[in-house]
């Protein structure tokens, strides 16, 4: 990058210190939907989003994981203000985005930029590469036009593609080329925080592991802030530094990466662990793992009191009037389940981490 | 059930071969497929040879591009055109599929062999309901009356852990979610009572805990039935716990084939081990370095001697590029197409 020597970070910093880069309070995003009924519709509610805190520092990457319906997505987008919350407030670079005019949210946005799941569908079909990784630059008004082609040339680099592919179209390129020219694009900008919202799981596992040394190196080389959404643990797990997990619109567990992967306390948490795939026949034939059963429930209609409560084993009378609160359980590890302490000794869904392997350090 | 129908090819083997070591319920031999394009011609598959026995899981897997689904499609004669079988048998039940009649064929589809797509929000009609999907199986290949398939419907979404079943019945498929729509198309690639069934893909499009659910059902109905099964997956993570054997499949060719325990514990082509350092683990700290395999699998345009592997391989050698190694033996039932094998124990620097 022309100025990435400017920014170039010799050390990344746990980035504890100072005011976060962005800071989400109590956010709620809810939709209202059409339900049935021909002559007299009622209204229906997806509470898609169930009051939500968290914070990124910077250079800090937060995984967010759950699956599908559990708000993850709608949470990215709405960090963006792509998406308006219907409650809370989302603080970035101190500034509170709800008090911004449309003008200014268009300027903040430079500093913030989304990589989508799917990276074919995401870049129009009729743009070259070229106008792809042009527009964010013609938009922001960051470059002279006669010098934007070179700055195109220039990420394409940064991103490991060559330089020709600027006058190609999306569709002559791979699944994980496509995702390395959205990156491309959302790098156009300088951003400081990037929201890729599960950024590999729609590529092989060979080119996964290029995409995320991409990104890794990325992060280390602009002082990037990343919140990393993704469903697999395993991915989520090399990515960050804190782990966020989502149920049915709300956190039921925050934590350092090391501490939730040592020791997962929700029963949640504990089910996603089990369901990850052991890559070892050896193994995962001993490993009787208990797979959770049923589905997430209905966000028309959540559950009362802890809302995982249906699919829960450990669940009790008070799950169901009550709704925990999300509370530390040790240092900077938060839980929202009345049963943490007995979840963990119980670890009802035989979850594999307590024999974890040491990092494969690209070794064997 | 269907025999008759297709009673001009002699059937060889019977319900006796079932679990043994005899005769294999599937065999492929030298399968060849090509797409012939406008400019050029694609060859998808070159020289595929695999064999599936009853109640035995094989996972084909590779990258995209390397010819895995095109060979599953295959077995159905399923291919897309412009894509043709250019060469090649494929055995099922002592019969060559490849010389069946189209309608004897329409027999084998979804009756014998089953197929699990790979998109379950896809998949299935829109327009009509999941009944209707069964509806029309049941009748095709067992002459069920409505009343009865109504019976057997429920029964099979049942089976595979669809709640309240009978409720289902005139539901469409979009009033399901992504894991149930997968459990719907399971019940129909089983409504006929298949000897094979093949999974292309079946979890890529669906969360994690579902994943380990879906992939539980397919284990437990190949356990339950003695079927021959075929799991085609990009990742060997998934392999570990539900194949009994594998192939590794590289721009259309056979790289590797081994049971599972030997795959894992001695990898000896190099891109198996590539592979096998990219799934994704859990571990007790970061490394924040991720083992990747350099390059794109290339598309095979021109049939050229020389390893497909080679241009990302670390230990290619001229060899590599001139002369194209055979698929050959290097212990019992452990067979690999590489002139620079990976020796046990040897660790590859990265």
């Amino acid at each position: 990058m022309s100025n990435g020597t400017a920014r170039e970070v010799e050390e990344r910093d746990v980035a504890v210190a100072g005011a976060p880069l962005l800071e989400v309070d109590g956010l709620v995003v809810h939709y209202h939907v059409r339900g049935p009924g021909k002559v007299f519709r009622s209204h229906e509610t997806v509470h898609a989003v169930d009051g939500v805190s968290l914070s990124i520092a910077s250079r800090e990457t937060l995984g967010l994981v759950g699956e599908s319906g559990c708000g993850k997505s709608t949470t990215g987008r709405t960090v963006l203000y792509l998406d308006r919350p219907t409650a809370g407030t989302i603080r970035f670079q101190g500034q509170d985005l709800s008090k911004l005019a449309a003008r200014d949210l268009t300027a903040l946005r430079r500093h913030m930029q989304i990589v989508f799941q799917d990276p074919i569908g995401s870049l129009n079909p009729r743009h070259t590469v070229g106008q792809l990784i042009g527009e964010p630059l013609k938009i922001h008004d960051l470059v002279p036009r006669n010098q934007r082609r070179q700055r195109v040339r220039e990420l394409l680099e940064v991103v490991g593609l060559s330089a020709d592919a600027v006058s190609r179209f999306p569709h002559e390129f791979s699944g994980g080329q496509c995702q390395r020219i959205a990156i491309a694009r959302s790098l156009a900008v300088e951003p400081n925080l990037i929201v890729l919202d599960e950024p590999v799981s729609a590529l092989d596992v060979s080119i996964q592991a290029q995409i995320l040394q991409l990104l890794t190196d990325l992060q280390d080389r602009l002082g990037l802030s990343y919140l990393f959404i993704a469903h697999d643990l395993a991915v989520v797990g090399e990515m960050s530094d804190r782990v966020a997990v989502m149920y049915l619109g709300k956190i039921v567990e925050l934590a350092e990466r090391d501490s939730l992967y040592a020791r997962p306390y929700h029963p949640y948490t504990q089910a996603l662990f089990s369901a990850v795939p052991i890559a070892d026949p050896r193994l995962s034939r001993e490993h009787r793992r208990v797979v959770v059963s049923g589905e997430v429930p209905s966000s028309l209609d959540p559950p009362s009191g802890c809302r995982f409560r249906t699919r829960c084993p450990l669940a009790q009378e008070v799950c169901s009037t009550e709704e925990p609160p999300l509370e530390a359980v040790a240092d900077g590890h938060l839980v929202a389940c009345h049963f943490a302490e007995e979840a963990v000794r119980k670890d009802v869904f035989g979850t594999p981490v307590t024999a974890l392997p040491t990092p494969v350090g690209g070794g064997e | 059930m269907t025999d008759e129908l297709v009673g001009a090819v002699p059937v060889v083997s019977t319900e006796a071969d079932r679990g043994g070591p005899g005769v294999p319920l599937l065999e492929v031999r030298d399968l060849q497929v090509s797409f012939r394009l406008e400019r050029n011609t694609i060859y998808a598959v070159q020289g595929l040879s695999l064999q599936v026995r009853a109640g035995e899981r094989v996972g084909v897997v590779g990258e995209s591009g390397s010819g895995k689904s095109i060979s599953a499609l295959s077995v159905m004669r399923m291919v897309p055109s412009p894509g043709r079988i250019t060469g090649g048998e494929i055995v099922f039940e002592g019969r060559d599929l490849l010389r069946l009649s189209p309608a004897a064929m329409h027999h084998i589809r979804g009756g014998q062999v089953g197929l699990i797509p790979q998109n379950p929000l896809t998949s299935l009609n829109p327009v009509i309901t999941i009944e209707s999907h069964f509806q029309e199986v049941l009748a095709l290949h067992l002459g069920l009356s409505k009343h009865q398939a109504r019976e057997r419907t429920i029964e099979l979404l049942r089976s595979v852990g669809i709640p309240h079943p009978a409720k289902r019945l005139q539901e469409y498929p979009h009033r399901l979610s992504g894991g149930q729509r997968q459990r719907v198309i399971i019940a129909l690639a089983m409504a006929c009572q298949p000897r094979l069934l093949i999974a292309d893909e079946p979890t890529t499009a669906l969360d994690v805990t579902i994943q380990a659910q879906i992939l539980e059902l397919i284990d437990d109905l190949v356990d339950r039935s003695n079927l021959g099964a075929i799991l085609i997956t990009h990742n060997l993570g998934i392999v570990a716990g539900h194949c009994d054997r594998v192939v590794v499949m590289y721009a259309g060719r056979v790289m590797e084939t081994a049971t599972v325990l030997d795959l894992f514990d001695h990898p000896s082509h190099p891109y198996t081990v590539g592979l096998l350092r990219c799934v994704p683990r859990l571990t007790a700290t970061r490394s924040r370095v991720f083992a990747a395999i350099p390059g794109l699998p290339p598309q095979v345009t021109k049939l050229s001697e020389g390893c497909p592997f080679a241009p990302r391989c670390e230990r290619a050698t001229d060899q590599c590029g001139t002369e194209t190694p055979p698929l050959e033996e290097i212990a019992p039932g452990h067979s690999i197409a590489c002139w620079n094998p990976v020796e046990t124990g040897e660790k590859i620097a990265s």
